[in-house]
């Protein structure tokens, strides 16, 4: 029953993917297999033991980012919230209902999971013999940023089903750890990473407790998205995977070909930034009823939801500075290719796209003609 | 007075109103039809929520679309759908700080809130002020839609299916707003209403259409 629960929930949500995945394969047709091939790719790295601290940490990163979103869209189906009460009412012995749980999450999980338990099993076995020698303390050293690897994947992805969402852990420690990157060795980050999920398991909880300020339609505009923050947080979660990526990339790829890369970045997460627009237009279409009640006329409240987008952009912005990704030519076109975007989907949501590629087609012709 | 001009209106194809033109000036008015005939859709345009495709609906002389005319119109409809990831505190707040500023009687800021409590008092839903609009049962979501729309103490009172799913008190405290309200209150209902001593016009809204042949009407 409960993988019927879950197909179902899937085929919805696939449903829903495939405008969005349509508008991916026409714009990146030689992105898609680099992204299947992200977590095929990630292995490879974390299991070469030739591998620095420096790429380990930012593989494991990206790698623990996807997983987590990829677990985070799946989570309603995952868990059958829909149909949690008609579950519970069903005689389910406990063991029963634990094995299904756990079947799940590794169904859900896929590759994720089973790509570094597989390949830590066939290096297991085909090792044993090494493995059980006298003075074999290296090559279980070796193994460690691999088990690791499986470790956090587990643990995110059980985390992935749940509300609370692993800030402290997945996105701040990780982002800073960049810049010590080269002070520890990969066993030694791992262990720095448990230790901080621990203290974070220990974190107490704590919701966000609005004041007097902001007011007004801000004020609901921000209400709207602390009550539902898997839209923003999947946001800031991609932002977070492209800079991890960026930084893998840049330092994997010739010199001369970086400021490519990274013009390419800037598209990415001027795009991703300004979709926040989406889905503030999205919540004043679903109340537009409630919100024509209201004596105040549609332009300001437009201008309003706008600002309040500009403002959320703010804080992308600072993660972007604070990596240290982008030079001043970077900063110009991601201006651009953010303001472009905006102006698409405020004026033609359906064919927003057409707005950023505009531009770039121009500084195409521009530089052509330079 | 509320006036509809030559109102034009459809869903798809579905035809709602053509050339619909009339005038009400009574002060209870209870409009009656089956489901599907358009009640609904007579409150939203009269609110100015849905914009005629043809046509124009003025309330007091001034066009109900204009942002203005919203301070002297209140509605509560199941149609308008409140924002159910606020509080009915924070709901109320931000309500009455849209409002703030109105240039009728009683409706300031401050004598906004006083009125408020009064509304949160009489249909007692004081005990839920800290309850998410989505986390309320059928009968308090519609106690909160009909203080939303008294909140503001507007001069046209539009109220669709009003009693749906409140218990006793509520309908009391119902029955007491129909009596006593000072302004004009136009009722889409399928059950009776009383307002007291005021008469209560009936209008039912197929002879309203059947009667619209292009000439005005004035109830």
């Amino acid at each position: 029953m409960r993988v019927r629960l879950y197909h179902e929930a899937l085929r919805l949500w696939l449903q829903s993917l495939q405008q969005i995945g349509f508008g991916l394969i026409v714009l990146f047709p030689m992105a898609l297999p680099a992204l299947v091939f992200i977590p095929l790719l990630s292995l490879g790295v974390a299991a070469n033991p030739a591998t620095t601290a420096l790429v380990y940490l930012n593989t494991l990163w990206g790698y623990l980012l996807l997983l987590y979103s990829w677990m985070t869209l799946q989570r309603e189906g995952i868990n059958g919230s829909r149909y949690q009460l008609y579950l519970q009412s069903l005689p389910t012995p406990p063991l029963l209902k634990a094995a299904s749980d756990a079947g799940l999450l590794i169904y859900g999980a896929n590759f994720f999971i089973l790509g570094p338990l597989v390949l830590l099993s066939v290096v297991l076995f085909q090792q044993s013999a090494r493995l059980s020698a006298a003075g074999s303390m290296q090559l279980w050293l070796e193994l460690v940023p691999l088990a690791g690897m499986l470790l956090l994947a587990i643990c995110y992805s059980l985390l992935a089903l749940r509300r609370k969402t692993p800030w402290l852990s997945l996105l701040l420690f990780p982002f800073l750890a960049f810049s010590w990157a080269t002070e520890f060795s990969k066993p030694q980050w791992l262990l720095l990473w448990g230790a901080v999920l621990l203290v974070e398991y220990w974190l107490p909880a704590f919701s966000l407790k609005l004041g007097h300020w902001p007011q007004g339609l801000y004020r609901l505009l921000l209400r709207a998205d602390i009550d539902s923050p898997s839209a923003e947080s999947l946001r800031l979660v991609a932002l977070l995977l492209l800079i991890a990526l960026t930084r893998v990339c840049v330092a994997a790829v010739n010199a001369d070909f970086a400021p490519y890369l990274l013009n390419v970045i800037s598209f990415l997460t001027g795009l991703l930034l300004a979709s926040s627009l989406f889905s503030t237009q999205a919540l004043r279409a679903h109340y537009q009823l409630y919100l024509a009640t209201l004596p105040q006329n549609a332009t300001k409240q437009a201008v309003q939801s706008l600002c309040y987008v500009l403002a959320k952009t703010s804080f992308g912005v600072l993660l972007i500075v604070a990596s240290g990704i982008f030079g001043m030519t970077q900063w110009a076109l991601w201006l651009l290719f953010y303001l472009a975007t905006l102006l698409g989907i405020w004026l033609k949501p359906k064919l927003f796209l057409v707005f950023p590629c505009a531009v770039v087609m121009g500084l195409v012709v521009l530089r052509a003609v330079d | 007075m509320l006036v509809f001009e030559h109102i034009c209106h459809h869903y798809d194809n579905a035809v709602i109103f053509r050339n619909l033109s009339f005038a009400i000036d009574a002060p209870r008015v209870l409009i009656t039809g089956a489901n599907g005939s358009g009640k609904t859709t007579l409150l939203l345009l009269a609110a100015g929520l849905l914009k005629p495709l043809a046509g124009h609906v003025h309330f007091q002389q001034q066009d109900v679309l204009l942002p203005q005319a919203k301070r002297r119109i209140g509605i509560s409809a199941n149609k308008v759908e409140l924002p159910v990831f606020m509080t009915v505190q924070e709901l109320l707040q931000f309500q009455a700080l849209q409002f703030a500023g109105a240039d009728q009687a009683g409706t300031s800021a401050a004598s906004g809130k006083s009125v408020t409590t009064d509304w949160v008092a009489e249909f007692g839903l004081t005990p839920f002020m800290r309850t998410k609009v989505g986390d309320l049962s059928l009968g308090n979501s519609k106690k909160l839609s009909l203080i939303m729309a008294l909140q503001h103490q507007p001069q046209l009172l539009l109220l669709d299916e009003p009693s749906n799913g409140l218990d006793d008190h509520s309908r009391t405290v119902l029955t007491h707003v129909l009596t006593s309200y000072p302004g004009q209150v136009i009722v889409a209902s399928h059950e009776p209403l009383s307002a007291g001593e005021l008469p209560m016009l009936h209008l039912p809204l197929s002879s309203l259409i059947a009667q619209n042949t292009g000439a005005n009407e004035t109830a």
